[in-house]
């Protein structure tokens, strides 16, 4: 979508002033008063979301109620879904025709570009091969290469597993490092995007964004050293004779040695297909191992009821 | 910078309207661009004409604010039903 916040309709008063440069010559001391959005405007996104959205229900698509950003239609055996990431905008349909069609009419109030078949949105790359196999090789390669570690040793696996991770081993980093620190902990966050391999690791070092230590930079750095041998790797999205959703979960009782809070995550599937998976620190504290699992369990069938929800 | 100042004219972005009283008015600048083709060479300048926001008040200028940020989970779920219909 091209220049998508210019078209968001403005609800409140904005002035502002003439833009440098371009002061009118029969009113220099008059001002602007915006009636569409501007970038840079606080409400820019969401006029423009409102926009875009109110387009696409007069098309007769419905925002589904536990996402904002899907939009669904259904006629028969037809259906169309539409994602949208702030000016990107993916349509998924089971007939080209359609798609066709619903871009020709967004097209007559957007200026926008038809990119074809999917193949690289948000940094994911997409590859057609019996199915689609989602990675993010080149993402991994330029946040080795920001962090000079392209010709790193690979390692096997992102996290010792014989060591627990405290928030007070080794030496404060200074300023600058804290700051390379969590700009690499955030890429690599983002890097999870397609690995569920990552979030457990990437969650350890997150906890210590605030105060990093040379210990924990050698974590983020093993991290690195595990991705520099698995650039290649992504998540894989087979045809599935089952559209059953299905979820796995577990804790790590006491897993965080500073706080006794446990660590719990889940995996979810569509049919065969992994759609949804986290490792986080749990919330509060748990006496027993038995109410950490229960406590995972309950995140997990919290997101299986999204998910069902996303799919009504 | 002229087309995108035409642009946003032919948009009906504003209207030139006397100052009012008692009402906060924001500044804009121009934000310049070099784009470049994928070997390197310069595509062309581009300009951008943005309101510095950071001058509004929240409450007062502005209320509700939103992004629509599609999540992670829902992409995948998409791609996976799109993949099983075929």
């Amino acid at each position: 979508m091209q220049n998508a916040f210019l078209h968001g309709v403005l609800e409140e008063e904005v002035y502002m002033y003439q833009p440098p440069g371009y002061t009118d010559p029969r009113h220099p001391s008059f001002v602007c008063k915006l009636d569409k959005a501007l970038y840079g405007l606080k409400q820019a996104p969401r006029a423009w979301y409102a926009r875009l959205c109110k387009q696409l229900v007069a098309l007769g698509f419905i925002p589904s109620k536990a996402d904002t950003s899907l939009f669904f239609y259904n006629k028969g055996k037809l259906s169309v879904f539409v994602l949208v990431y702030v000016d990107d905008i993916i349509v998924a349909s089971s007939s080209l025709e359609a798609t066709e069609t619903l871009l020709k009419d967004l097209q007559k109030e957007f200026a926008l570009n038809d990119l074809g078949e999917l193949h690289y949105f948000l940094s994911i790359e997409v590859k057609v091969d019996d199915g689609l196999l989602l990675s993010q090789g080149r993402y991994a390669a330029d946040i080795l290469t920001r962090s000079g570690m392209t010709k790193a040793k690979p390692v096997d696996t992102p996290l010792s597993v014989s060591k627990k991770l405290s928030i007070s081993d080794g030496e404060r980093l200074g300023e600058e490092d804290s700051t390379r620190y969590r700009s690499l902990v955030g890429a690599l966050q983002y890097l999870a995007l397609t690995r569920p391999d990552l979030p457990l690791a990437v969650n350890k070092v997150y906890q210590f964004l605030h105060a990093p230590t040379t210990t924990h930079w050698s974590v983020v750095k093993r991290i690195l050293r595990y991705v520099q041998g698995t650039l290649g790797i992504g998540l894989k999205i087979r045809r599935s004779p089952s559209m059953m959703v299905s979820a796995f979960s577990d804790a790590d009782w006491a897993g965080c040695v500073d706080d006794r809070r446990s660590i719990g995550g889940f995996a979810v599937f569509l049919g065969n297909n992994l759609i949804s998976w986290t490792a986080r620190k749990q919330a509060t504290v748990s006496r027993s191992s038995t109410e950490a699992e229960y406590k995972a369990l309950a995140k997990a069938t919290a997101e299986v009821m999204w998910i069902q929800k996303l799919l009504s | 910078m002229d087309a995108e100042y035409q642009a946003l004219l032919k948009n009906q972005t504003w209207h030139l309207v006397p100052r009012p009283k008692g009402k906060n008015i924001i500044g804009c600048k121009w934000v310049y661009k070099v784009k470049r083709k994928s070997d390197g060479t310069i595509d062309r300048y581009k300009a951008r004409l943005v309101a510095k926001g950071f001058e509004q008040r929240y409450g007062i200028d502005y209320e509700d604010t939103f992004s629509p940020v599609v999540k992670a989970a829902t992409i995948r779920l998409i791609l996976s039903i799109a993949v099983s219909r075929g």
